[in-house]
């Protein structure tokens, strides 16, 4: 049979292609850019005017200091002014180093068995890792996408031997996109530790005692930001993209957006 | 244990080479047969064979990418048991999708006699992947060589299951016009 032939022929490919398409569970999806600059650019000039006289603001408060000088817990209004500036101040905490090309998405030998697969939903997922994901909460612009099925591989031969799993979120408008992929242990993704500018690591930055590496990458004309921690037992690999010609509102946002993953209420641990 | 220190096991002849070979990449392998054979126990048998085909080709053999020289002895031992079992009228799956798929990418009618060498063939293959881009490539080598269900590669990639399909249309549409090209015929 002809198809036999093909079939077994396939067999014969060069071993980079197979190396390279190794199944893994998750993959960063790929994003679909719509062209709607127009609205994209009003609506982040919209947000620049709100937060940029707040980075500049002489009565700017900081995230420790929620109650006036006379130590009396501060107004609503007060709040909001701390909630908007610690967004606006938080981004000088973080250092973001510019990589020439995006970084390789780690790869992996695990077969994954799908009559191993334990489907969990969101909330018992994150009760697994044992952290939250504010996002929604602290940018209500963005809302979770629900791309794939969550859930763990396990076995009894093996316990948990998979447990990598990716939150998407994107703008109604779908010109900033945001993933999320955890994994008990290291970041699951990029190993962006391991990548070297001119012979150096590329800067870490300090959040709340957790040491992150963040970089942006302006290889295509969205330019992509890619980021790796691990906080409280759980590995992140985010990556934001956003549309172009934002690039001190995208750094800001990030920054937000990583201040916030890292100082969410973790959740008891539970194993399943 | 690294790859390189697995293959000098090999080498040196020692027993932990299978230990150690099977410790890293049994399940893979199993993945591997058992997407073409869909039955436990036979992907089981087709790994156990394949730890003794490693073992005959290593030496003289020195893979440069372990996963991948072990990857193509399980398949092609998973396919060969396979077409066994079709003979029987046993077994079935996604292998028989597949090859039904594949039988669009055959350039001739089949009152052709078929001379193409396996070996001119993986050539042409592999020319026609190499232009692919990667994301592509990805999912026609998941779909053909791994033989994973197009639902699952879809699931792995973050791609709709109509998207990934229509991919996989295109790309066997264009496989079918190289080989003409090249004047393979099968």
């Amino acid at each position: 049979m002809k198809s036999e032939k093909l079939l077994s022929a396939i067999g014969g490919i060069p071993d980079k292609y197979i190396e390279e398409a190794v199944p893994v569970q998750t993959k960063v999806p790929a994003f679909c850019w719509q062209k709607k600059m127009g609205f994209a650019v009003c609506f982040a000039a919209a947000v620049i005017a709100v937060l940029f006289p707040l980075c500049f603001s002489k009565d700017r408060v900081l995230p420790s200091q929620k109650t006036t000088v006379s130590g009396t817990p501060a107004t609503a209004s007060q709040e909001w002014s701390a909630v908007s500036s610690r967004k606006a101040l938080v981004n000088n905490w973080l250092t973001i180093s510019v990589i020439p090309s995006a970084p390789t998405v780690k790869t992996s030998n695990i077969a994954l068995l799908m009559k191993d697969f334990v489907h969990m939903n969101d909330s018992e997922l994150l009760h697994y890792y044992g952290v939250s994901l504010p996002i929604e909460k602290e940018f209500s612009f963005l809302k979770e996408q629900q791309n794939a099925s969550h859930g763990i591989y396990k076995n009894t031969a093996r316990g948990i031997y998979y447990d990598t799993n990716t939150f998407s979120y994107a703008s109604a408008d779908g010109n900033r996109k945001i993933t999320v992929t955890l994994a008990k242990g290291k970041p699951p993704l990029f190993d962006l530790n391991e990548i070297r500018s001119h012979g150096f690591p590329l800067a870490q930055s300090a959040y709340s005692g957790v040491s992150v590496t963040a970089t942006r990458c302006d290889e295509s004309s969205h330019p992509a930001y890619y980021a790796e921690f691990t906080r409280s037992g759980t590995g992140y690999s985010i990556t934001a993209k956003y549309p172009a010609n934002t690039e001190d509102f995208a750094k800001d946002q990030f920054s937000a957006l990583l201040a916030a993953l890292i100082s969410a209420e973790n959740k008891p641990n539970s194993s399943k | 244990m690294e790859d390189g220190e697995i293959i000098n096991l090999y080498w040196k002849r020692s027993e932990r080479a299978i230990a150690e070979t099977a410790k890293k990449y049994a399940h893979y392998c199993r993945m591997i047969a058992f997407n073409i054979l869909h039955d436990d126990s036979d992907a089981e048998e087709c790994v156990n064979d394949m730890y003794l085909r490693a073992w005959q080709s290593i030496p003289p053999k020195r893979p440069e990418y372990l996963p991948a020289f072990l990857g193509k002895i399980t398949r092609n031992l998973a396919l060969n048991r396979f077409q066994k079992y079709t003979a029987k009228k046993r077994g079935g799956g996604e292998t028989k999708h597949v090859l039904f798929e594949l039988e669009e990418c055959i350039p001739t009618p089949e009152c052709i006699e078929d001379f193409a060498e396996e070996a001119s063939l993986s050539d042409a293959i592999g020319c026609f992947l190499k232009r692919l881009p990667k994301e592509k490539r990805i999912v026609f080598v998941q779909r053909y060589w791994y033989l994973m269900p197009v639902t699952e590669i879809a699931h792995i990639n973050g791609i709709s299951e109509s998207k990934a399909k229509l991919m996989l249309f295109r790309m066997r549409k264009k496989l079918r016009l190289q080989l003409e090209r090249e004047g393979i015929f099968l």
